[in-house]
């Protein structure tokens, strides 16, 4: 075979190369804060909500502990062929089919509502079109690399968004921070809201499940669940922080009116040279949508071929941009006609929660339940 | 090549959805610092905005009369030929009679704007301001720049009460606290100011002057610097105090005790005690300690019976474990709750030229 | 789509290659005095030389004047040959090598590389005598710094490889030879050390080299063209250089160097984008000093991108980051002005694009007068005739100072097309547009290979041990280890360890 002076698409496609094991983490850790980070503390409020966010890392971690069983068997790590293996072509065919439903739409809320935010602090007079074409381009641009860099992209958008956590560790100090507003930390009575907080913290945690299709990226699965933890835990330890600074900040009473604390306390700092940096901190936010809508479409690029049947042919150039332009005509499609009033969106925002909770309650669980059942059938024979 | 494609694609599809207006072209809009609110006829307001002037233009000043906050933002931009921004609005004053009546309305309107910052800065102005700041427009035209550093001054130095929305806001909304204001008043054309004037929610219900805000200081901040506090009754001036509050209850919450810890200097002293003398030193810290618990008493004593807690003393009873009130029953409490003042007053160094014979015990002044 | 038919094209260009020569050996003409004369015609310094002699008969020598170095030929061969006295041409000429040619084609290459055609007992024999004419060395223009060895490469490729030799005397540094180009028949040598530098990067460098297909080579640019992995770039995915020791410190890293004939370039790969910012200077200051030059590199490199684009995007989108009063200094200077900020930073920006271009060209005698009109009068000029705005000549001179702070020349000139591209997306979309090029250069970066090693390393993928030399350069006692990202076959530096 001529060696290739460009490197082809189709090389890239061809899925050679690995993760590295310790990648998880990153993969983790961003895919859960993405949306949360920005509005979690105006739904927990009160300084005692704070023991939810401990609570339900556990439980995280013990679902992570389940996905890393899962991931280590031999039919994860096959990949495609692996989940024919284990359930049958016709209900893979129809999970799939399932699961392009579900990509289109968290993908299409998500997005939708990291635009909301950008229209409401830089640009209140522009569409909402303009920038989500532009994210789509960015995330194809992203995709067509191929699945293993755009794993390795993940290093790329925690060194970009990371950072601005040290802009918000100021305060933390006497001058802005009033520490009366943590107490009390232990409640007094059960108090309400509880069940409902526990369902946004718990949707909060989700997105490591989509690591479940991903089996075969990494290079190897033995060592991987101290990292998908480890990532866990770097969540929950965000979510506080993030938590304390804007009670710390506001107060709990306070806080209840305003919708996005986190990117509207960043208005307060005032730098020498610059002022008003939420607009820079909006704006770095934007590379976690990509990576994760670059994922999304390689994700609906192998569920649509395996709907469709096509998972013996080797994977296209014009496949990838087919799965890409659906996602973004999906994508602008539902802004146009499902997410124009606010009651509207506050649904589709409900929708998305119960979506993306019962994703991470169920995908680990039944894939590693029917993967031990599977392995014990055979043990048995 | 299918790159170019896509681009096309992409700049067509934006091109039909509609590229923003560009609005915040720099040299097209006015960005506004200065807002002045003042009770108009028929429950409106008077809004009255000082416009930067550009490219020898002369500065200017803009009155509106609205009843709503953002319709008088959009009036006030129709009566000028460029239109006018608010992002970078540093100062807010309100009058005195408009702050009596109530003021979160239009505050609020304030905070729901996206383009205004939460640092800004606000005072009540008891007199004309709208005749000073149009002499004052007369004479230097950077008049709103220097009322904003002399803002951010004092806000740095803190013995005067500097408040700005963000910290309204927190006390307003919490219930364990009361939100105040600083005065400021117009005497002989210039701006001066005149104390804390203290909110019960939204409302003006009591200033403290100038000559007495030292008091609301110590008891408000929890640690505090002034580099002068003049005491004329008791012929003393006192300087670079540095004052620690500590707040305690006892009897489960039956009885506040407020600690008040003050170190200075005796910067002038016009009384007749001889300041060589330790037992009349000790005499006369005696009795300035009592005059101060005195006055500091009478001031709480006159916030508990408008029912305002400025000093944010509610918010100590709360506590890792318990909250013992909540808020509406903090307000309910706090009207008759006994506070006791303790001053302890520690003078550094008594400024006091000595002698020249020198006795033991005694230091080169 | 596109990419199959480069695939076809590519491999159709071999089977051809393979016909062409199979087809050659074929028709080949016979070797003979007559074609060689016909050969040479209209040849104005090809030379023959007649020479009888009693004992070895008579001997015919072809060459071309202007490629030989003719005392040589003198004091070697036609002065020995003259006075032979014995019938052995190997003896007679023993002080040069004699090579026995066989066909026409061989001749003919010979001759047009310097060497001398030498017909004897109808046989041909070819003697390698070069013209040795060359530049002296000297230093080096693009890459000179003040503590270290000055001397640098020239055109000829023996020399550089001996300048290179000898700061490496070992065995392994092994040199393969290459000639690209059908009409220039440029040399170029494949340097790389062997047991150390990973087998796969040999083999991709050797095989890329082969497969190139172009008439003439006139510089190591041309070369890395046709090497690079990705044609559309605007990052150079090799470094040039003509020092030798960083040559000689890129090849103990583990690195493969092509050394091109007729250039004093070489070139280096694969690289990083990090080591775009790197300077031999570094490893000679003081360890602390070098991490604060280099992170101010980087700082400098993303400073004089984004700082006019920021310009831009606070003036026509963002007037509530500023502080107030550069706010009113701005108003007061912007008033002035009847475009746009977009249309001024461009046209400012083009500007100096134009100066930088014009100076490049000028004769040295008139190039400080111009630098002084350019840089000085035209820019106060345009203050005064309110074309562009005093805070934005101060922001066009910055970036333009703090883009030579990047060593590599070529990166100098990728950043200001990023520049435009910036540029624009701030004025149409403000802050959000500058981050969005940020992240699609990152992305454009992160899909970069050079000799099929990623480029971002060791950031993507990431290398612990890397990170002592990237952007801050720790001690050298510390940096024991040879960059991972590169997989040689000895990892660590010291030799007490394998």
């Amino acid at each position: 075979m001529p060696l290739a002076q460009t490197l082809r698409m189709e090389e890239r496609l061809a899925n050679e190369g690995h993760w590295p094991v310790w990648l998880g983490w990153i993969i983790v850790n961003r895919f859960q804060i993405v949306y949360y980070i920005l509005f979690l503390p105006h739904v927990l409020i009160y300084p005692y909500m704070i023991w939810i966010i401990p609570i339900v890392a556990i439980l995280s971690h013990l679902n992570l502990r389940v996905l890393s069983i899962w991931l280590q068997t031999q039919e994860a790590r096959l990949g495609q062929a692996g989940f024919t293996q284990l359930l049958g072509g016709f209900a893979v065919r129809l999970l799939a089919f399932v699961g392009i439903g579900v990509i289109l739409m968290q993908s299409s809320i998500l997005t939708l509502s990291y635009l909301d935010v950008v229209h409401q602090t830089l640009f209140p007079s522009m569409s909402k079109v303009t920038p989500l074409i532009l994210l789509g381009l960015a995330s194809f641009y992203l995709a067509r690399l191929g699945m293993i860099s755009v794993g390795n992209f993940a290093i790329l958008a925690f060194v970009m968004s990371f950072w601005m956590v040290l802009i918000y560790v100021q305060f933390l100090l006497p001058q802005k921070a009033v520490y009366e507003h943590l107490f009390p930390i232990f409640p007094q009575n059960v108090p309400h809201h509880i069940l409902s907080n526990l369902l946004t913290v718990w949707a909060a945690f989700s997105g490591p499940e989509y690591l479940a299709f991903a089996g075969k990226r990494f290079a190897a699965t033995t060592g991987l669940f101290r990292w998908l933890a480890l990532g866990n835990a770097a969540t929950a330890l965000e979510y506080i922080f993030f938590f304390v600074i804007t009670l710390l900040f506001y107060g709990a009473e306070y806080l209840q009116k305003i919708d996005l604390p986190v990117v509207q306390i960043v208005r307060y700092i005032e730098l020498p040279f610059f002022e008003r940096l939420e607009m820079i901190m909006v704006s770095n936010y934007m590379i976690l949508i990509i990576f994760m809508n670059a994922l999304f479409i390689h994700y609906l690029y192998n569920a649509v071929r395996t709907v469709a049947n096509f998972v013996h042919k080797p994977k296209s150039a014009l496949g990838l941009t087919v799965a890409a332009i659906l996602l973004v005509s999906f994508m602008y499609f539902f802004s146009k006609y499902f997410w124009v009033l606010e009651s509207e969106q506050n649904r589709w925002t409900t929708f998305h929660l119960w979506v993306s909770g019962a994703t991470y309650a169920v995908i680990p669980s039944f894939l590693a339940l029917t993967a031990y059942l599977r392995n014990k059938r055979r043990a048995d024979k | 090549m299918k790159i170019m494609i896509v681009l096309a694609m992409a700049v067509l599809l934006s091109g039909c959805a509609g590229i923003a207006p560009k609005t915040n072209l720099i040299e097209e809009i006015t960005p506004t610092i200065l807002l002045y609110l003042k009770e108009g006829e028929n429950s409106t307001v008077e809004s009255t905005m000082v416009v930067p002037a550009v490219k020898e233009e002369k500065k200017q000043l803009l009155t509106v009369r609205s009843k709503m906050m953002k319709e008088s933002r959009y009036l006030l931009t129709r009566n000028y030929y460029r239109e006018i921004k608010s992002g970078q609005l540093h100062l807010l004053f309100i009058s005195e009679e408009l702050a009596r009546k109530g003021i979160i309305d239009h505050i609020n309107t304030l905070l729901l704007d996206q383009e205004i910052k939460t640092r800004l800065y606000m005072a009540v102005i008891r007199g004309d301001f709208v005749s000073y700041l149009q002499s004052q427009i007369n004479r230097q035209e950077g008049i709103d720049r220097f009322l904003y550093k002399m803002f951010r001054h004092y806000e740095k130095k803190g013995d005067m009460t500097i408040v700005d929305l963000h910290h309204f806001l927190v006390n307003y909304y919490s219930p364990y606290s009361d939100p105040v204001l600083p005065i400021f008043t117009i005497r002989q054309g210039q701006l001066i100011y005149a104390g804390t004037a203290l909110f019960r929610e939204d409302r003006l219900v009591k200033s403290i002057p100038n000559e007495e805000d030292y008091i609301f200081q110590f008891v408000h901040r929890h640690q505090c610097f002034h580099t002068n506090i003049p005491l004329p009754d008791r012929n003393i001036v006192l300087g670079n105090v540095f004052s620690t509050r500590k707040i305690r209850f006892a009897d489960r919450y039956e009885h506040a005790i407020v600690n008040l810890r003050l170190r200075g200097i005796v910067e002038e002293y016009t009384g007749d005690k001889d300041l060589s003398r330790p037992e009349e030193v000790a005499d006369m810290i005696r009795d300035l300690e009592r005059y101060l618990e005195e006055r500091i008493h009478e001031h709480i004593r006159d916030w508990q019976k408008l029912a305002i807690d400025p000093a944010h003393i509610g918010r100590k009873t709360l506590s890792p474990f318990r909250q013992p009130f909540s808020g509406s029953e903090w307000k309910r409490h706090w009207r008759e709750l006994p506070v006791t003042v303790r001053v302890e007053l520690e003078l550094e160094n008594l400024g006091w030229i000595k002698p020249e014979k020198q006795g033991p015990g005694q230091r080169v002044g | 789509m596109d990419m199959h038919w480069l695939t076809k094209l590519l491999a159709s260009i071999q089977r051809e290659k393979k016909q062409q020569i199979e087809r050659k050996q074929c028709e080949a003409p016979p070797l003979s005095l007559e074609y060689m004369k016909q050969a040479f015609q209209n040849i104005h310094d090809a030379k023959t030389i007649e020479i009888n002699n009693e004992f070895i008969g008579k001997i015919t020598l072809f060459y071309i004047r202007s490629l030989v170095d003719v005392r040589q030929l003198q004091e070697f061969v036609i002065f020995p040959l003259q006075h032979a006295s014995n019938p052995s041409l190997r003896k007679t000429v023993s002080t040069v090598e004699l090579n026995e040619l066989n066909t026409a084609e061989e001749a003919e290459q010979a001759a047009l590389k310097g060497s001398v055609i030498l017909h004897a007992k109808n046989r041909f024999w070819s003697i390698i005598l070069p013209n040795s004419i060359s530049r002296a060395i000297e230093t080096s223009e693009q890459e000179s710094i003040i503590y270290g060895p000055k001397d640098s490469f020239s055109e000829q490729i023996d020399q550089n490889l001996t300048l290179i030799r000898r700061r490496l005397p070992i065995r392994t540094l092994k040199s393969e030879e290459m000639i690209v180009g059908s009409m220039s028949k440029t040399t170029v040598i494949l340097l790389y050390i062997d047991g150390l530098t990973n087998p796969e990067l040999i083999r991709i460098a050797r095989a890329k080299t082969a497969v190139i297909e172009y008439d003439t080579f006139l510089d190591t640019s041309h070369l890395a063209h046709f090497l690079e992995d990705h044609i559309y770039s605007v990052f150079p995915q090799f470094q040039q250089t003509d020092r030798p020791d960083a040559v000689v410190a890129a090849l103990t890293s583990g690195k493969v160097v092509w050394l091109v004939d007729n250039t004093p370039f070489a070139l280096i790969g694969p690289i990083t984008f990090f080591d775009l910012f790197q300077s031999p200077e570094d490893y000679i200051h003081r360890w602390l000093v070098a991490s604060f030059l280099r992170g101010l590199r980087f700082f400098a490199f993303l400073f004089a991108m984004v700082l006019t684009p920021l310009y831009v995007a606070l003036t026509m989108h963002h007037y509530q980051m500023m502080p107030i009063e550069l706010l009113y200094v701005l108003l007061e200077s912007r008033s002035q002005i009847p475009f746009n900020p977009f249309w001024e930073a461009l046209f400012m920006l083009l500007t100096l694009e134009i100066l930088k271009e014009a100076s490049l060209r000028m004769p040295s005698k008139s190039g400080q007068t111009l630098g002084v009109v350019g840089g000085i009068v035209i820019g106060q000029a345009a203050v005064a005739a309110k074309i562009a705005s005093n805070i934005l000549i101060i922001h066009v001179a910055v970036m333009a100072i703090a883009s030579f702070l990047i060593p590599n020349y070529l990166m100098t000139n990728s950043s200001k097309l990023i520049q435009f591209g910036l540029l624009i997306l701030a004025a149409w979309l403000g802050m959000w547009g500058i981050t969005l090029g940020l992240i699609l250069v990152l992305i454009h970066l992160h899909g970069l290979t050079s000799l099929k090693q990623p480029f971002l390393s060791p950031l993507v993928p990431f290398y612990v041990t890397d990170w002592k030399d990237t952007i801050v350069r720790l001690p050298f006692r510390w940096m024991n280890q040879r960059p991972a990202y590169l997989n040689p076959l000895k990892k660590y530096k010291f030799s007490k360890r394998k």
